[in-house]
């Protein structure tokens, strides 16, 4: 059984630094060239947005456990959302924290009773805001 | 570019590799085997490849954006995830220009992108909003 009691739990936070060469495994990996984008100014690409995932205090598979949810039932990631209020930077901290927002009940022909999961990540380098990123994952029953 | 309501962008393409895959296990730290052992994504019924990270996907509809605005500044992005890519596929982003407005000096651009592969369309659905 979802342990629904967690809506507003805070995620312990942690955080991250993007180096040249992740950036560049991220360019490679996605068919971007390494020393360019289009333009001429080096890219930090605003998918780590996404890749703070990783730096929340938790790994999924433990966020999973803390929810008392069987992953083997499939959770699916159902949307993302983010807010980018300033470019990200090489050799820069940045400060990831987040919670769980609510959780909503549902049915659909494709995959039967669902819950929803909506948490919020907010990312900062030195107290102010980069990115504000909102996650809906789906949870088959 | 024409910057008109109605504008269809330049299509982006992407050939997705395993070794794309192998790499993005490494950037997200995610021992899923979904995404390195076929016979993983057989055991769960999803076919018999291994299947693309929801980021990688997202990261092509930003490419496909610097692709056409190479200036702009991403502002917003919300990605509703259909379904799923996988390794081999072919990815093509194509969308289109829904809004534009004038903030001072700067054009505020909105688009939707729809992220298709040989096999399926819609597998995202993007709408941004971008300055530039």
């Amino acid at each position: 059984m979802l342990n629904k009691d967690l809506i507003n739990h805070k995620f312990p936070g942690g955080s991250f630094t993007i180096d040249k060469e992740i950036n560049n495994l991220i360019k490679s990996s996605t068919g971007l060239e390494i020393s360019k984008t289009t333009s001429n100014e080096y890219l930090v690409h605003p998918i780590f947005s996404m890749v703070a995932l990783n730096s929340i205090g938790y790994t999924l598979e433990e966020l999973f456990n803390l929810l008392n949810y069987d992953v083997r039932k499939g959770p699916m990631l159902g949307e993302c959302e983010f807010n980018l209020l300033d470019t990200f930077n090489l050799d820069r901290n940045y400060n990831v924290n987040g919670f769980i927002e609510s959780f909503e009940s549902k049915v659909s022909k494709k995959i039967g009773n669902f819950d929803i999961m909506s948490f919020k990540l907010e990312i900062t380098f030195e107290n102010r805001i980069v990115s504000k990123i909102n996650y809906k994952w789906i949870l088959p029953v | 570019m024409n910057l008109k309501i109605g504008h269809k962008i330049n299509q982006w393409s992407h050939h997705v590799r395993q070794e794309d895959l192998n790499s993005w296990s490494k950037i997200l730290n995610d021992p899923n085997p979904i995404h390195f052992d076929a016979n993983a994504v057989k055991k769960i019924g999803q076919g018999d490849k291994c299947i693309n990270q929801g980021p990688a996907n997202i990261a092509y509809l930003i490419n496909t954006i610097f692709y056409n605005f190479p200036k702009c500044k991403i502002l917003n992005i919300k990605n509703r995830l259909n379904g799923n890519v996988f390794v081999d596929d072919i990815v093509t982003v194509s969308g289109e220009i829904t809004n534009i407005s004038n903030k001072n000096e700067s054009k505020i651009i909105s688009l939707l992108l729809n992220l298709s592969t040989q096999e399926n369309n819609y597998l995202v659905v993007s709408e941004v909003e971008l300055i530039q």
